[in-house]
């Protein structure tokens, strides 16, 4: 192994990291150092590029060309006779790219460029108009204006092999610009003494196969697309299912028709009564609303409730609730027909004690608003609405019992309670959307990544 | 056509059309510069070696449906190697083809005694050059020198003089300037594919 050597004195080369940037965004920037004069050189000098040529020429290999191969595409014949491999100079990481050249029997000369799985096929052009030195941002391209900084990058000669036009250099720059024009990829080249201007378009890998490696991988090549096609076909039907999830859940969640005037008729039997008990002081609140007629069994619904701020606001402080749904003609059978108020307070105080459960179906939680400071500073959260689903076995008419304890005094009517009937389950479904679209992702990775052949091929 | 004999090797030589101002000797290499009063010598020089080339002294064809005959050649030595210019008449008049990494042109407009900007030697790639009513874009620029040229040539060029060649593109057809001490050659030409040129056997 050769030892790098310093083009300015001669001395060791180590190939070590300038670190740039701090905290997160600390970078480590490859850089060779003279250890004898303290010279050092990045991605943006000529010599780095021969320092780490080991690097750019790691996967020489990963390419469907080769120098020698003869074929016919299109009606032509060519030879691949030289092969010329860039490394974008802004990228210290590899980012390299292969421009091979094809030559005719008539000595015309062709290039076919090979970046990241694609290959794309130029040939010389001359414009009908080029300024390369009109106004600093742009240059002008037959009556079009190209940005030099959407479109411009340069370009490092990292590796040369075979025939070529002209002698390339290791580390030499072209400014390079590349943009699209017409249906056709164009690309300007600029070096030192030369401009190159070139037309090209994408040409697919069948093609390039069939030319010149069909006994090589003409049958890879084949069982990769079949492949690929079949991983897509299944991303199709796994999106499809998506979709129809997605249609399902939005169809059920418009599906539900509230039941009118849950409230309308509300009796308040406790308003704000302060209870001492041991873990503290609250304000107790009960009310009956209703009866409401739930007219679907065994049917789902769901029963929201909320605080509504239009009413009370609701800050810093905390509010349970306890919903009942009592049906009529049971909370009748213990209080009488009229439901007078001391009896329907006597049988609310002690529902918890009735030896035969009143309710049909009891919903709690709470409502709370939170603030303070943590390391991020500071944070406000606030929970102030549910809802739950539930069935009924029986239909007929239903109260809604409403409990609250309040850490402050509120009003009974800050507390909206609504029923919601026809109601669709779909949360099954969302599991469905979720692991449809893991094994969509899997497939569609695959319809893209999938790969007998022993080089990278992203488009076919 | 007048027909002379070579004032080196006395060989008959022959000038057959009247664009030319170079004779060289097929049989010593001997350039004569073509004047009124005859064939003035200037020197012999080494003929040039077999390079494979489309055409040959005398080739004879079509190019883009146009009837040509190759006259005379001009051989320049650069840094990458040479390239050849043919002295064609190309549907009765005179033109310049090249061949040059596989591509060629044809020149058929060349002007002479054109004004052009002072510092025209020290122009770089990518750089815009006026020259007349035209806006060129300079392609590459370069340094060669005249190995030499057989048969007749429609300009005299003394072999081993240093020329600076500017490529451009102007108006969708390549440009090429040369530049020596005695001139400044222009031609405007455009790019010719292979199958369009057809070689009579």
């Amino acid at each position: 192994m050769k030892a790098l050597k310093c083009s300015a004195c001669g001395g060791d080369i180590v190939k070590t990291h300038r670190v740039e940037g701090s905290g997160e965004d600390e970078e480590y920037i490859p850089i060779a150092r003279c250890l004898s004069c303290g010279k050092e050189y990045d991605q943006y000098t000529r010599e780095y590029y021969e320092y780490f040529s080991d690097i750019f020429v790691a996967d020489m290999e990963n390419t469907v060309f080769r120098l020698g191969l003869k074929g016919e595409l299109r009606g032509e014949e060519y030879e691949i006779i030289g092969r010329i491999r860039y490394q974008e100079e802004e990228e210290y990481e590899v980012a390299t790219w292969d421009e091979w050249l094809a030559v005719t029997p008539d000595g015309v000369n062709h290039w076919f460029v090979e970046e990241e799985g694609r290959i794309y096929s130029y040939e010389e052009y001359l414009p009908e108009s080029i300024d390369l030195e009109s106004e600093s941002g742009y240059l002008d391209f037959e009556g079009k204006r190209v940005s030099r900084e959407e479109t411009g990058y340069v370009a490092r000669i990292v590796h040369a092999e075979g025939e070529l036009p002209w002698k390339p250099e290791i580390g030499e720059p072209a400014q390079i610009y590349e943009f699209k024009k017409d249906g056709y990829n164009f690309s300007i080249e600029q070096y030192e003494d030369e401009v190159s201007i070139t037309r090209g378009e994408h040409i697919s890998h069948k093609e390039i196969i069939e030319a010149f490696r069909s006994e090589d991988y003409l049958e890879s090549y084949q069982n990769t697309v079949r492949m690929r096609k079949r991983y897509r076909w299944k991303a199709l039907i796994y999106m499809s299912g998506i979709l129809f999830s997605l249609a399902y859940i939005i169809w059920a969640i418009s599906a539900g028709k509230m039941v009118p005037d849950v409230q309308k008729e509300k009796r308040v039997v406790t308003d704000n009564v302060l209870k001492q008990e041991e873990g503290g002081r609250a304000y107790l609140s009960r009310a009956l609303c209703g009866p409401v007629e739930l007219d679907r069994a065994d049917a789902l619904y769901t029963i929201h409730v909320g605080v509504d701020e239009r009413v009370q606001d609701f800050h810093l402080e905390w509010q349970s609730y306890r919903i009942m749904l009592i049906k009529e003609e049971r909370l009748k059978a213990v209080t009488g027909t009229a439901i007078p108020p001391a009896k329907l307070q006597e049988t609310l105080v002690d529902i918890d004690a009735l030896e035969d459960p009143l309710e049909s179906f009891v919903f709690s939680g709470d409502f709370w608003d939170e603030e303070g400071y943590d390391s991020d500073g500071y944070w406000h959260e606030s929970d102030t609405a549910d809802e739950k689903d539930f069935v009924l076995d029986d239909t007929g008419r239903y109260f809604v019992y409403l409990e609250l304890y309040s850490q402050n005094r509120r009003n009974i009517d800050s507390v909206t309670v609504a029923v919601e009937k026809d109601v669709k389950s779909y949360r099954y479904f969302i599991i469905i959307v979720i692991i449809f679209f893991i094994l969509y992702a899997l497939n569609r990775n695959k319809s893209k990544t999938y790969n007998e052949l022993p080089f990278e091929m992203s488009a076919y | 056509m007048p027909s002379y004999n070579c004032s080196s090797c006395g060989a008959p030589v022959e000038i057959t059309n009247r664009f030319s101002k170079v004779l060289v000797c097929p049989y010593c290499g001997t350039h004569h510069r073509v004047t009124v009063d005859g064939l003035d010598p200037s020197g012999k020089h080494p003929a040039l070696a077999e390079f494979p080339s489309l055409l040959s002294i005398g080739s004879r064809g079509t190019i883009q449906g146009k009837p040509f005959v190759a006259r005379g050649r001009l051989r320049y030595r650069y840094e990458d190697g040479f390239y050849d210019e043919w002295f064609l008449i190309c549907d009765n008049e005179p033109a310049w083809f090249t061949e040059d990494e596989g591509s060629y042109t044809l020149y058929t407009e060349m002007i002479e005694n054109l004004s052009v900007p002072d510092n025209l030697d020290a122009v770089r790639a990518g750089q815009n050059i006026l020259i007349g009513e035209r806006k060129i874009m300079v392609k590459e620029r370069g340094a060669a020198t005249v190995e030499g040229g057989e048969g007749e040539l429609l300009h005299y060029v003394e072999p081993g003089a240093a020329i600076t060649y500017i490529d451009g593109i102007w108006s969708g057809k390549r440009v090429s300037i040369e530049l020596s001490e005695e001139e400044i050659e222009f031609f405007i030409g455009q790019p010719v594919l292979r199958k369009d040129i057809i070689i009579e056997a």
